[in-house]
């Protein structure tokens, strides 16, 4: 048996794993090679550290408020964590606001690459059922904003990091959709941007101000 | 409060549980939180290393409490209570590892702008830094097996089929994960 050999059954042999005849051969293999020998002390090292590894680690905080707050809604049929769905829909979010700013600065490249408006006022320039819609899901906005705002030390730092770096992409995107609409204030398919990214805003503070009640 | 001793023989265990999860299943919210109290701390490990990430850690550990307590009725006292709630630990893992590939072969289109804003692995107080540390940096299939195996005890057949993989490729991935792990230990 050449080293090459002895290393393939290395793990075998650790596990217990191998026939006798052939552990026979790997044995007399180890007392004439130092190298193999170490392998075999090096692996074995490894399995008995992880075989001392702590098996009971407690979480940072107690478990079982939240958990007995949950048992306590019958309803309550979750079936995925919710930092797993934190994860998913922030990302969507995220991915929504990154596609709506592209698209609208290719847009705003296409008509007037030199044009480069003031922002703010684009509310202004819009038809009035736009305008409105966009009062409304800002207003809306705010609200939730401001209870994020008082609610976001209950929550999660990472999460609350998240959601708020979401928050600012999304932010960046509504400012790109208002640059592309105050150079072409009638292109309903901006308008119709402009509405749903504020929506996508509000969806994800409605979101994270349920979190925070959960919590 | 129930508390298990280092002395304490597993039928003695074994009976105490049963004697809970017997006045769980009838309702009994209290005897449901003694036996959390039991084992959320073995839990937790396995979901920390599992996952590799803390707020996951913590919210599988939610997760595998609330399922227990969901299908008590289905724990039927043939194996170790704390054996079902590994399973459950593993499927309720599982299922976050396929939601998570959902969505990763979504995110693909946009690249790793996305993906660097998952939030980075951090060292628990209680973990020994080293040989955690490298199981946290493992890839995830590697690392369930490592631990399922290595860390946990279970065999190959077992970790095969809580892993819905063939036994080879659990070997495989344990040679491998293995070979990662001295090799970023040496370092």
């Amino acid at each position: 048996m050449n080293c090459n050999e002895a290393r393939e059954r290395i793990n075998d042999y650790v596990d217990g794993h191998i026939p006798s005849a052939e552990r026979a051969v790997l044995l007399a293999h180890f007392a004439e090679c130092a190298s193999c020998r170490e392998e075999e002390m090096a692996l074995r090292e490894l399995l008995s550290e992880a075989r001392g590894l702590e098996r009971s680690i407690m979480p940072r905080e107690d478990l079982w408020k939240g958990i007995s707050k949950r048992l306590a809604r019958p309803e309550e049929k979750a079936n995925a964590p919710y930092e797993v769905k934190w994860r998913v829909r922030t990302v969507m979010w995220l991915s929504a606001a990154v596609i709506l700013a592209f698209l609208c600065a290719a847009v705003l490249a296409l008509m007037n690459p030199a044009v480069q408006p003031q922002k703010g006022a684009v509310q202004a320039h819009l038809p009035r059922e736009t305008g409105e819609a966009m009062v409304a899901c800002t207003q809306e906005r705010d609200i939730l904003l401001a209870d994020f705002e008082k609610r976001k030390g209950e929550l999660p730092e990472d999460v609350v990091a998240g959601v708020q770096g979401d928050l600012l992409v999304i932010d960046n995107a509504v400012a790109e959709i208002e640059s592309a609409l105050e150079v072409d204030p009638e292109n309903e398919q901006l308008q119709k941007m402009l509405i749903m990214t504020c929506e996508k805003q509000v969806g994800l503070l409605t979101w994270i101000v349920e979190l925070a009640n959960r919590a | 409060m129930v508390k298990h001793t280092e002395g304490e023989r597993p039928s003695d265990i074994r009976s105490a549980d049963e004697l809970l999860v017997a006045r769980a299943k009838c309702g009994d919210m209290a005897a449901f939180e003694e036996l959390h109290r039991q084992y959320v701390g073995r839990i937790h490990s396995l979901c920390l290393r599992l996952s590799g990430n803390h707020p996951l850690a913590e919210e599988l550990t939610q997760e595998v409490f609330i399922q227990a307590w969901q299908n008590l009725d289905g724990y039927r006292g043939e194996s170790l209570f704390t054996s079902w709630l590994h399973r459950i630990a593993v499927n309720a893992f599982l299922g976050m590892q396929r939601a998570r590939r959902r969505r990763d072969s979504w995110l693909d289109a946009f690249g790793a702008m996305l993906r660097s804003r998952t939030p980075a692995t951090g060292v628990h107080p209680g973990v020994r830094v080293d040989l955690d540390t490298a199981i946290f940096r493992l890839p995830e299939g590697m690392r369930a097996v490592f631990v399922l195996h290595d860390v946990e005890g279970y065999r190959h057949e077992e970790v095969a089929t809580m892993l819905g993989i063939a036994p080879g490729t659990c070997k495989a991935q344990l040679h491998n994960a293995r070979r990662r792990l001295r090799e970023e230990l040496d370092r």
